[in-house]
């Protein structure tokens, strides 16, 4: 099959999902279907102190493993445990299950223990310190050997801690993990996708998905952007590691820029372009849907969608990663400091893998085609204006399933000029 | 539309946001302004829309009469989007089908 008409298959059902969705017109019945939802007894003390405990102990351990184990990386619990353990399947979890980082979160734990100064956070920052941060701490994974060298990822370890802590201390832990903390705020984004909630009456139960129709469910123009950095920090990861990227770094660092000079350079045009993307199809929302309702107003409920596919595109990108690798994980996990020469790893999955990354893909857009879709019915009072408003963000997200399904698909290798690293 | 299916309209077919999000009117236009929650919409059928589906209950007879025909209204220009819509799908499936059936042989 050639590759043009599998990726434009894929951009085709997300269409044809828009189309089957503009049929759903009943408000009443989008209601029921987002309202759907069980509480269930919240969690004891005894299991989140229990929680702590285990984030912290894991953080110690793989700090202390990252500076005593071995130097090669695949060998390396620490190595193992952030990027396999955490980043792959940890992540993972906070959009499938619920976000347990506030409990989990050892760096919270560490920083909640000195006073705070509680000095005033200024208003105005609101959620900008965690896009900068986020697209601070990608851009090293992407750069650093941060995936390979296991002193260097414990130093990094520490070094985050030490931020959180000063950060905690003057501004307090709730202002620091809730404001400027990017970790944090890619796991509570998450976890309003996640079936699973903690409120106040304990825990909710609900469908996938269905809480990012609230109004409250992404908040201020720095959260929407926020939310587009969190898709394109995973895409760019990806494109990096494809042929096309090679090739055109190579001809960028060829006519004279240095390499480091190119990678940034596309890391922040890159991301431009998809908040110009967003903000296209966001101004066309607000034309079609015939609606004096701010750029910013529409974008903060539209943007929630976004999350579904992001879901659905790190799942894509790192399935097969986790699987190959988990082994290594349990075995190496057994004798951290004396690992085998070679962790076993699962060399070839078996091929339904691959269509089951590809679903993924699919799955979080045609969810996020119907969260684009309640959100119109939610703001616009015309059920065709409702349906017109989200033209501008199927047109994006059918450009987006192109690029991810080809990024998913496309053979992987290694980013030129840095010296290994990036996963 | 019957009077009843106006009510179900009135009733259950309601907007769920209690505080309106903020609007901002380009120069040169001036909005239809709700009476009852200050909301800003433009043209007619949009402001009419609004205060049946937000307000039904505290419409006089005449706007509720003006929401049942602008909501009846709306169901026309829906149809027709319905059909078009429905277009799209059969011209993408058996697109698809075709351009699959042609590289298969």
């Amino acid at each position: 099959m050639p590759t043009w008409l599998f990726l434009t298959t894929g951009g085709g059902t997300v269409g044809a999902s828009f189309l089957l969705a503009s049929f759903v017109t009943d408000r009443a019945f989008m209601r029921s279907v987002h309202d759907w939802g069980y509480t269930l007894p919240a969690p004891g003390r005894l299991l989140e102190w229990l929680g702590r405990v285990v984030g912290l102990a894991i953080l110690a351990v793989t700090v202390a493993v990252g500076y005593l184990g071995p130097e090669t990386g695949y060998r390396n619990l620490s190595i193992l445990v952030v990027w396999v353990g955490w980043w792959g399947g940890y992540v993972a979890s906070t959009y499938l299950l619920g976000n347990t980082w506030p409990t989990l979160n050892p760096f919270r734990t560490i920083a909640s223990i000195p006073p705070s100064l509680d000095r005033p956070y200024p208003d105005r920052l609101g959620a900008w310190p965690s896009v900068a941060g986020l697209l601070a701490l990608i851009w090293i994974e992407v750069v650093s050997p941060l995936a390979d060298d296991p002193r260097l990822l414990a130093t990094t370890l520490v070094a985050y801690t030490a931020v959180s802590v000063a950060g905690s201390v003057v501004y307090g832990t709730e202002t620091w993990f809730g404001h400027v903390d990017p970790i944090a705020r890619v796991f509570s984004l998450f976890g309003r996708f996640a079936p699973l909630a903690r409120t106040d009456e304990g825990l909710s139960l609900r469908l996938p998905g269905s809480a990012l129709t609230n109004a409250d469910a992404v908040g201020g123009r720095a959260e929407t952007v926020f939310v587009v950095a969190v898709l394109y920090v995973t895409t760019f990861d990806g494109f990096v590691g494809t042929g096309l990227w090679a090739r055109l770094i190579t001809a960028v660092v060829e006519a004279g820029v240095p390499p480091l000079v190119g990678y940034l350079g596309a890391y922040l045009a890159g991301f431009g372009l998809f908040v110009a993307a967003f903000r296209w199809a966001i101004g066309l929302a607000r034309r079609f849907g015939r609606t004096y309702i701010t750029r910013a107003a529409l974008a903060e409920r539209f943007a929630p969608s976004l999350l579904a596919i992001a879901a659905g595109y790190h799942i894509a990108h790192n399935l097969g990663f986790i699987l190959g690798l988990a082994p290594s994980l349990a075995v190496v996990a057994a004798s951290p400091l004396s690992p085998p020469q070679q962790p076993p790893v699962v060399t070839t999955l078996p091929g339904w893998i691959s269509g089951l990354e590809l679903a993924f893909v699919l799955v979080g857009h045609f969810i996020a085609v119907w969260i684009a879709h309640a959100a119109a019915y939610e703001l616009l009072p015309g059920r065709l204006e409702a349906i017109k408003s989200q033209y501008g963000i199927t047109l994006v997200m059918i450009a987006y399933t192109i690029i991810s399904l080809w990024i998913v698909t496309t053979p992987t290798v290694t980013p030129p000029f840095l010296g290994g690293g990036g996963v | 539309m019957t009077a009843r299916q106006a009510d179900d309209a009135g009733e259950n077919h309601t907007q769920a946001t209690t505080t309106q999000p903020a609007t901002h009117v380009p120069d040169g236009e001036t909005p239809q302004v709700c009476p009852y929650c200050g909301f800003e919409l433009p043209a007619d059928d949009q402001y009419r829309l609004h205060l049946g589906l937000n307000h039904y209950d505290q419409l006089d007879d005449s706007d509720q009469q003006a929401f049942r025909e602008a909501y009846h209204h709306e169901e026309e220009s829906l149809t027709r989007f319905r059909i078009i819509a429905l277009g799209g799908l059969v011209a993408l499936y058996f697109g698809f089908l075709l351009i699959y059936a042609v590289l298969a042989a």
